[in-house]
């Protein structure tokens, strides 16, 4: 069964000009097809437009050509049917965990006990329930992840998009984080573009794998490791062989 | 036991933090007292100069009752007294206390709320922004003499003044703030939905906090000089008024009570608001010390 195109990416361009006057191309005709409910890991070496892509897509600035379509629709600017988990924490610091969680529903006027009642649903998919009024000065790093993670979701947007959310983190919470992601798609199943720079995430998350090179797309790896996926899968051979294939392309 | 270590690591520094101030305030005392009771060995106006500290209290202290009736209900003029001194002390006190936190809190309101205005519409830019411009580079000083003429010597007069005081520095701390606000948290908003009123109310707005807390402290420290400075020129009362009927007779301890007085009412102040603005901000990500231990 042909799965629906979520996100179509036509020939999208995009040139920066910098403060010194100079016009910087980070995206050159960039076109890729993202499926319906798919995991899509985009990776590809620091400052090659990643986070750019991600932007355009999120509606956040505008492509200096060509055009982004989701659902059949030109993006024409941010809309809550495409949740955004940024590199840099963006939770907010004078709301605790619970109000943060509940930020989005609050913007939409649901009523206090439904608020209640899935923030709590999500505050326990990703283990923050004993931390509900806590502020953000008070967690952790992969915390503060967490709790972004469920705001986004918890918003229940169509489309997910991930910019290096676990790349400040230490392996082990690291890979604890990617077995709940994949925990919480595998329950609320989204369409999902996380970028990446780590191989391993990417292989051990994605059903597909993008590599950027120089603004366009230089390869689409077709990731078929099997699901349910979990921790020992990062040894296994085929993972390896995955990783190797993909050395090639990120020299 | 290292809970315990650390609570009295704790006690232990603050209890060295009181005797230390108190051995820098007890020094200075005794400089001055040495000092003064120098000085009547050169001059006969040594208690004019500088008082010693006995006279500020047993005679410049008491002395205040001959003010009573000045720019307050009663007959003018009492025995020196301590009653009537206190009475003399409490109203004028209360006159300028009440000045300085309504003229604070007016000028703090419009100041921040226009500031929030210019932020959120282009047209609030140029109507209001700019002519602000213009009017902040006119020293505050140099209005008392435009507040006398457009109010009088009015109690109105020495409130608006502090209020316009407040106003400019706050308009400006707001527009600055809101300047500030990191864009990703604005960014965050609009991806969950946010439409542009939500936008100030939930992010722009919160976002500023912390940044106008320490503006309105500074802010309020000022009120006080700025009231003081329109008292002396314009009013029948407040401290300001007893400051320069002290000045004219040459009580020199008088205006060094008053001097004091503003001291305690300032750091008083200071001290509650501080207390409140760190429960609002207790938020604020903030490194524990900074400084060197003690
Ligand atoms: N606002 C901007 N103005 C000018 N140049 C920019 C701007 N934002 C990004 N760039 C440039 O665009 C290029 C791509 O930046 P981008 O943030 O998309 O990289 P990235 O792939 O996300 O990198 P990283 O993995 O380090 O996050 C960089 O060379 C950067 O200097
Ligand atoms: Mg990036």
């Amino acid at each position: 069964m042909p799965k629906k195109v979520k996100i179509h990416i036509d020939k999208v361009s995009k040139v920066y000009q910098t403060e010194d006057g100079r016009e910087l191309s980070v995206l050159r005709e960039l076109s890729l097809d993202i499926l319906e409910d798919e995991f899509v890991c985009i990776i590809g070496p620091s400052g090659c437009g990643k986070t750019t892509l991600l932007s355009i897509i999120a509606g956040l600035q505008p492509a200096t050509s060509g055009r982004i379509l989701v659902d059949g629709d030109i993006v024409s600017g941010p809309g809550r049917d495409r949740g955004v988990v940024f590199q840099e924490d963006a939770i907010f610091l004078w709301r605790k965990v619970i109000h943060n969680v509940e930020y989005g529903l609050q913007l939409r006027k649901v009523p206090k006990t439904e608020r209640r009642k899935i923030v709590q649903e999500y505050l326990k998919l990703v283990g923050l329930e004993d931390f509900a009024n806590f502020f953000p000065k008070e967690l952790s790093g992969g915390m503060k992840k967490k709790v972004a993670l469920a705001t986004v979701y918890a918003n229940d947007p169509t489309i997910l998009l991930m910019d290096e959310p676990f790349g400040s983190l230490d392996y082990p919470t690291k890979c604890r984080l990617q077995l709940e992601l994949l925990k919480l798609w595998k329950t609320k199943t989204k369409t999902t573009v996380f970028i990446t720079h780590d191989v391993e995430e990417a292989i051990f998350l994605s059903d597909r794998i993008v590599v950027l090179q120089n603004g366009k797309v230089e390869t689409v790896y077709e990731n078929l490791l099997p699901r349910p996926r979990a921790d020992e899968l990062r040894v296994q051979t085929e993972f390896n062989k995955i990783k190797g294939d993909l050395r090639g392309y990120l020299e | 036991m290292s809970l315990v270590n650390d609570t009295m690591v704790r006690f232990g520094r603050k209890l060295r933090f009181y005797y230390l101030t108190l051995l820098t305030v007890g020094t200075i005392l005794v400089v001055w007292e040495v000092t003064a009771h120098a000085l009547s060995f050169f001059t006969p106006f040594a208690t004019t100069i500088l008082p010693p500290l006995e006279h500020i209290i047993t005679v410049s202290l008491p002395g205040f009752a001959t003010f009573y009736g000045v720019g307050m209900p009663g007959i003018y003029g009492k025995a020196p007294s301590f009653s009537f001194a206190f009475l003399v002390l409490g109203y004028h006190s209360i006159i300028t206390f009440f000045r300085v936190i309504t003229g604070t809190l007016l000028g703090a309101a419009i100041g921040i709320g226009l500031g929030i205005l210019i932020g959120w519409s282009y047209r609030f830019e140029t109507f209001v922004g700019i002519p602000l411009l213009f009017i902040r580079t006119v020293p505050l000083l140099a209005m008392i003499p435009l507040f006398i003429v457009w109010f009088g010597g009015s109690e109105l007069g020495v409130l608006l003044y502090i209020a316009f005081g407040s106003f400019i520095m706050l308009v400006i701390n707001t527009m600055e703030a809101i300047r500030n606000v990191p864009p990703v948290y604005q960014k965050y908003a609009r991806t969950l939905g946010a439409t542009r009123g939500q936008l100030f109310r939930t992010v722009i707005i919160p976002a500023i906090v912390p940044e106008l807390t320490g503006g309105i402290r500074v802010v309020i420290g000022l009120s006080w000089a700025i009231g003081l400075a329109a008292e002396y020129l314009a009013t029948q009362r407040g401290l300001g008024r007893m400051m320069i009927l002290s000045e004219q007779y040459m009580y020199t301890g008088r205006m060094i009570m008053i001097a004091f007085l503003y001291m305690i009412f300032s750091i008083g102040l200071n001290k509650v608001y501080v207390q409140g603005a760190n429960y609002i901000t207790r938020w604020v990500p903030r490194v524990e010390e900074i400084r060197e231990r003690r």
